[in-house]
């Protein structure tokens, strides 16, 4: 009971390193698949990272900026084209000349300027002529002579500014600060422009063309658009808090350097990245504004512009994470089904391995039962056989190998003492082991019966009756072939007058005198219980002569295969054998011959019973 | 009828009966401990045999062991086929043994001594 609880921990043990197994190879693989998907993804993620950011940088950034400054300077264009028709035109120069004398050309100049300012949205027009130095100004319908403009004023520094430089025209862009305001002041030459006239033109403001863009792109990104003077100031931005701010405050010292660089060639806009004073990343893309020594800012946030970035790392996660439970179900079940059939197995190796355990447990029990019992019929076998003593006082000098095949057996010695001699036989009941046994029983107690009853001098005579009780006492119960009970026997009888009678039934009696070793056979016939006629076996008369050895020795020894060939002992080899070894004491011949047994059926099994019964006529 | 054949095992002898050739081959050791009981069916298949055949038959015996309860049974077969042949039947005993094998030998020539009709010959290997 005890070994059946601790074998049910045992499988218990087995079942639950089975099921730790399984969980250990489903853990290793989602892990393996995690790792895989993990490194796929972060690879794709960065790769698809820096494409974007390339092309944020070589072409987004660029287009928008390329977009917010075309608009810019289609405006100053459409300004520059409108100032230019003002200066050629020659009324406005008819009137000019006439000193802003002239009514009717006055008119036509007043007439012109709104006509321009209403057409396209000008804010203002204007005309400051050399001759007079009068500042005629168009501005909210009222065409009027706004002021005379003279070298010592300081705001009047443009006009002879531009003069002094002699092109067709100029661009100013010029922060008002009082209005809050950037105008951007179109100055076209007059006249010759090695001697003109005066300087006409238009002006309008800039914060228009930027409150445009706002309202754009207001729901979009939350970029920025500044304008910035020569000197490095930002005057105009979606941003009110970057009005009149130094650039340098708000960008890294070396990224405004490269950006007001008059040096720098920055007819095409030009892509920097640098970090705020949060840290968080910006693109700026900046460009000169054509005719003009102020620069076009656009900032976005990189984490504006990849926003879009982040869409596609939360989707992808989300997408990775679905892939990876959708894996890890597959792959349990998977397990399961691959790891089921090698559990099953291996349970069923334990339960077969329970059975055999249980089954030879039975055996044994059964085998020590039968063991017991056949020690038992062991210890009465020996009891029926003459003792030691017993052979001591009769026979004097001898020796017996007694060896069953199987603890008790069918061989038997038997030796009476009588007045007038004594009477040794040695038999081989068929079989061998128990069914053996149980026929040297009945033998010894119908040789009892004979030697007692009959007659105990003539071994002939004794082996007729044997044979005669024999077919008396086993019923022939089945047919010739089945029926094969009997033994064969060799009795010897020592008389005290000098003579030795030996009669076989299939045994001989083997003699080592002074004139050598003899094999004395004995009837082929055997004793059994077939047949009704009476067996005819014959004595053998042999001279009693001191230091004679007589041997009874019964098949198992001849018979018992081995050597080289596997052949059987042979009774040639067993005369010769105590030939050599019978002029050696008792003792010393017994286990000669045990020896040579050993030696000669090496690995072979013993096939039979073993008697050799050897003894001295004194 | 069937051929009879029966793989030996370390206490029975291997048998071949092959009905074509009428070739009987009992090869091997022979000492079961119920020898009786191993023989019956060997002995009734011959027994079969030999009343539906008029072919000659062979037996050969090459036994390298075998125990007293086999050597009754062997001669209780010879005797049996000693009667066949009296019978008129064609049968021929070889005992094929080993010669120096002196034991099966010895058994050999006393069954040929016994045998009056029967052919029976010693064969050595």
């Amino acid at each position: 009971m005890k070994s059946r609880i601790l074998s049910k921990k045992d499988s218990d043990k087995k079942e639950n390193s089975l099921d730790n197994n399984t969980l250990k190879v489903i853990f290793a693989g989602c892990i393996a698949i995690v790792i895989a998907l993990l490194f796929m993804s972060i690879t794709s993620m960065v790769i698809t990272n820096n494409a974007v950011v390339e092309k944020l940088k070589r072409s987004d950034l660029k287009n928008m900026a390329e977009s917010i400054a075309s608009t810019i300077e289609a405006r100053i264009e459409k300004a520059v084209n409108a100032s230019l028709i003002l200066a050629n035109d020659p009324v406005v120069i008819r009137w000019i000349q006439s000193s802003n004398e002239d009514e009717m050309t006055g008119n036509l100049t007043e007439d012109k300027m709104r006509q321009l300012a209403n057409t396209f949205g000008f804010d203002t027009a204007f005309l400051t002529s050399v001759l007079t130095n009068h500042y005629w100004s168009y501005n909210n319908g009222k065409f009027e002579l706004l002021d005379v403009v003279s070298e010592e004023d300081p705001n009047d520094d443009w006009f002879f500014n531009t003069l002094k430089i002699r092109k067709e025209y100029q661009i100013n862009i010029d922060a008002n600060k009082e209005l809050n305001d950037t105008y951007v002041w179109i100055n076209a030459m007059v006249g010759d422009p090695s001697a003109p006239l005066a300087i006409t033109g238009v002006g309008m403001r800039l914060d228009d063309v930027i409150e445009n863009l706002r309202e754009e792109s207001e729901d979009e990104l939350k970029n920025d658009i500044w304008l910035v003077d020569a000197a490095g100031t930002i005057q105009l931005s979606k941003n009110q808090i970057y009005f009149g701010k130094a650039l340098e405050d708000f960008l890294p010292d070396d990224t405004t350097a490269s950006i007001i660089d008059p040096q720098k060639d920055t007819v095409s806009f030009k892509a920097m990245q640098y970090k705020d004073d949060e840290g968080a990343l910006q693109d700026i893309a900046y460009k000169t504004i054509k005719d003009t020594d102020w620069k076009l800012i656009i900032q976005i946030p990189r984490s504006e512009s990849m926003g879009f970035m982040k869409t596609i790392i939360w989707n992808t996660i989300a997408a990775c994470m679905f892939i990876i439970v959708i894996m890890i179900v597959m792959f349990y079940l998977l397990t399961i089904k691959i790891a089921n059939p090698y559990k099953r197995t291996l349970q069923l190796n334990q339960e077969l391995e329970k059975k055999v355990q249980e089954r030879t447990k039975e055996l044994n029990e059964k085998n020590i039962k039968i063991q017991d019992s056949i020690e038992v019929a062991k210890r009465i076998q020996e009891s029926i056989l003459p003792s030691e003593t017993e052979m001591q006082n009769i026979l004097k000098e001898h020796f017996v190998i007694w060896e069953p095949r199987d603890t008790v057996g069918g061989d038997f010695y038997w030796v009476k003492n009588f007045d007038d001699g004594f009477l040794v036989i040695v038999g081989d009941c068929t079989g061998h082991g128990v069914p053996g046994a149980f026929m040297t029983a009945a033998v010894n107690a119908m040789l009892n019966h004979i030697v007692d009853e009959i007659c105990h001098d003539d071994p002939a005579f004794i082996l007729q009756e044997l044979d005669r009780l024999m077919k008396q006492s086993f019923m022939k119960s089945g047919d010739e072939l089945t029926t094969h009970d009997g033994l064969d026997a060799g009795v010897v009888f020592v008389s005290e007058e000098k003579k030795i009678l030996f009669s076989g039934a299939r045994f001989s009696l083997i003699l080592l005198d002074k004139n050598g070793i003899k094999e004395i056979k004995g009837s082929r016939d055997t004793i059994d219980c077939l047949g009704e006629e009476e067996k005819s076996f014959t004595n053998k008369e042999i001279k009693k002569d001191k230091d004679v050895s007589l041997y009874l020795v019964t098949d198992g020894l001849t018979d018992q295969p081995g050597g080289s060939k596997g052949l059987p002992y042979g009774k040639s080899r067993l005369l010769s054998l105590l030939k050599t070894v019978g002029c050696k004491k008792m003792t010393e011949q017994r286990l000669e011959i045990i020896n040579a047994k050993k030696a000669y059926s090496q690995n072979e099994m013993i096939r039979d019973d073993i008697t050799v019964l050897g003894f001295k006529i004194s | 009828m069937e051929n009879l054949k029966l793989d030996g095992t370390k206490s029975t002898p291997e048998i071949n009966f092959d009905l074509e050739s009428g070739i009987l081959q009992i090869k091997g050791e022979s000492f079961p401990e119920n020898a009786a009981k191993f023989y019956t069916p060997v002995i009734g298949w011959i027994k079969e045999y030999l009343k539906n055949s008029t072919k000659e038959m062979v037996l050969e015996f090459e036994i390298l062991y075998f125990n007293s309860s086999t050597s009754k049974i062997f001669m209780t077969l010879f005797d049996f086929l000693e009667k066949e042949v009296k019978k008129g039947k064609k049968i021929i005993v070889n005992w094929k043994c080993d010669k120096e094998n002196e034991t099966a030998i010895e058994f050999g020539e006393e069954f040929k001594e016994d045998m009056d009709l029967l052919p029976f010959n010693i064969v050595f290997l």
